[in-house]
């Protein structure tokens, strides 16, 4: 599903070299639920914008669905990133200038989905994560694992075949946290979903198929 | 999109309301500055109803010289006049000439009627010599000398506002002390005020074959030049000693007349393009922090599938939307001009400056939501996640 070859990044100021990934090699199988670990700043977040194409890395080959993506275009990459993944942030990037309802029909919007399809689809992810009596909301007027949800809402609505999610309980109580990590769970368990998911809490990692740790911009174990 | 764009836009009203009225602002500033510039383009575009090139106008002043010795010179300068190949018509009239400040403003009546006009008084070769054109009847000749009713010329607006379309030939009009005159031409409308002024009544009354004129108007072949001049001002000083004489090209005389119609309209035109500009500053400055403030929704949107492409469009689609609300309100203010007649200006000045103004804030908005939008698109999604 996700593979990454020798994956380096370096990031290059005029007079500091900082490696954030060094020769990262790894597999990601379809409807694994795979959680990556490691202390801030070892490249966590990287290798996630890394995979979910947000970020290129400097050496090395990323293939996902067994397409190498290498000389797509910003085109391209949008489109791949649109139907294939869907984000979950640790900080929700909610638009809090929109109702919890256009929020979610953001990837729709980019498939060119008609009006009516887009919201019936919204409603529906929105039913899933428990939310569909707040779509007229604003973000600002949830709670943080409201906007949380709204997120993954917005994460699956598009029917991804991998969601990347970044500390995605890392703003929220036990409860709420452990809320979320049930509806990640259910998303990989029911509908078979690829989940890769960066986190600090040893809890939420264990309940995943399998963990990776990273230090220093290395695969450790 | 678009309805995606509208809910941005109006759940961001507070944010989006100053814009709204700088551009509302701009776009009136813009009309008022298109009407008065259509409206004097429309002027400057229409005929005179006169020639002035290769005319030179002479300026007499005869200070002392007794009454019947002025007409006798005159008559002298005519005639040499006449033995010039350079000269090709002349004519003597008043004061009141094309370009020039001097004005008579006379009352005429009908039965039914009265209206004001501009006077000329102009002698039988001023028609030619000023190449002017006759719409119906004849200019006045020597015959006219002793016409039992004194002539008169007008223009064709004269003709209208007097008699509306009935045609004014051999139509009487008394002046304010009841003196008659028949109307034996139909000129076109003569613009003496120059080009950026309007048309007006005009009545060209005929002057007298030995009156004292203290205008002289010449036609000259084009290849006539100062030292022509010279020699004529010297040979009409030989003929007048005491006189003081000035030669002005008539084309000299319109292009300061245009300089000194303009200079307020320019300053007008500066003052109005300083404020678009400021707005335009504005607009840019706006848009620029906008997208600052609205990197982490840009980041967003890139990762949910969005290509720069779509994202510099939502940003320009957002600025045209707003332009276009700021126009809708604009033009509804604008459209009241025309519609109550306000300042009697024509219908067609005013959706000219209405279009024109849309157009210039349409240009305006893009070229200001351009570069920010650029910069928007160009920033790559994980900066613009990470640095929020």
């Amino acid at each position: 599903m996700i593979a990454l070859q020798n994956v380096n990044k370096v990031y290059q100021t005029k007079s500091i070299e900082t490696v954030a990934l060094n020769r990262i090699n790894l597999e990601v199988a379809g409807g694994e639920f795979l959680a990556i670990m490691g202390p801030s700043g070892c490249g966590k977040s990287t290798l996630l914008n890394i995979m979910g194409l947000l970020d290129e890395p400097t050496d090395g080959a990323v293939s996902i669905n067994a397409s190498d993506l290498k000389g797509y275009t910003d085109k391209q990459l949008a489109r791949f990133r649109n139907k294939h993944i869907g984000f979950v942030f640790q900080s929700y990037h909610l638009i809090n200038d929109l109702q919890v309802m256009d929020n979610v029909e953001i990837p729709l919007l980019y498939r060119r989905v008609s009006g009516k399809e887009r919201r019936q689809l919204a409603a529906e992810a929105l039913t899933r994560v428990g939310l569909r009596n707040r779509m007229e909301h604003f973000p600002t007027q949830l709670s943080g694992g409201q906007c949380q949800r709204v997120a993954i809402a917005r994460a699956i609505v598009g029917q991804p075949s991998i969601i990347l999610a970044d500390e995605p309980t890392g703003n929220l109580d036990s409860v709420m946290g452990a809320e979320i990590m049930e509806i990640l769970l259910q998303l990989n368990q029911e509908n078979g979903t690829t989940i890769v998911m960066v986190t600090h809490d040893e809890t939420m990692a264990r309940q995943a198929h399998r963990i990776v740790r990273l230090f220093d911009g290395s695969q450790v174990m | 999109m678009i309805r995606h764009l509208f809910k941005l836009i109006w759940n961001q009203k507070r944010k989006n309301l100053g814009i709204l009225f700088e551009i509302l602002f701009s776009y009136m500033v813009l009309f008022a500055v298109f009407s008065f510039g259509f409206f004097y383009l429309r002027f400057y575009l229409q005929p005179l109803g006169f020639e002035y090139k290769d005319r030179w106008a002479v300026f007499l002043n005869w200070n002392d010289t007794p009454g019947g010795d002025v007409e006798t010179i005159q008559q002298a300068m005519a005639d040499q006049l006449k033995g010039h190949v350079e000269i090709e018509r002349f004519a003597f009239s008043n004061e009141v000439m094309p370009f020039a400040n001097y004005i008579n403003f006379t009352g005429f009546k009908t039965e039914e009627k009265s209206e004001g006009a501009y006077v000329f008084t102009a002698d039988d070769r001023y028609f030619q010599t000023m190449g002017m054109h006759l719409q119906e009847g004849r200019w006045f000749e020597e015959q006219d000398e002793s016409a039992p009713v004194l002539p008169a010329v007008v223009t064709r607006s004269f003709g209208t506002a007097m008699f509306g379309t009935d045609s004014p030939l051999g139509k009487s009009i008394f002046e304010g002390d009841n003196t008659q005159r028949k109307i034996i031409g139909v000129v076109d409308d003569f613009r003496f005020g120059g080009d950026l002024e309007g048309r007006n009544n005009s009545v060209f009354l005929r002057m007298a074959t030995r009156q004292p004129a203290p205008r002289m108007l010449l036609k000259v072949k084009s290849s006539a030049g100062a030292a022509f001049e010279a020699k004529l001002l010297k040979d009409f000083q030989r003929l007048a000693p005491g006189w003081s004489i000035e030669i002005k090209y008539m084309e000299e005389m319109r292009r300061t007349n245009i300089r000194q119609r303009l200079i307020p309209l320019i300053a007008f035109g500066i003052i109005g393009l300083f404020l678009v500009f400021n707005v335009a500053l504005g607009l840019f400055g706006v848009l620029w922090q906008n997208i600052g403030k609205r990197r982490e929704e840009i980041g967003v949107r890139r990762a949910m599938g969005s290509t720069q492409k779509e994202i510099a469009s939502q940003f320009i689609g957002e600025m045209t939307v707003l332009a276009t609300l700021s126009l809708l309100l604009g033009v509804f203010f604008a459209v009241q001009f025309p519609l109550l007649h306000v300042f009697k200006v024509a219908t067609e000045v005013y959706i000219a400056a209405i279009l024109a103004g849309m157009l210039v804030i349409y240009s305006l908005v893009f070229l200001c939501s351009f570069f920010p939008s650029l910069q928007a698109a160009r920033m790559h999604p994980a900066v613009a996640l990470r640095d929020e």
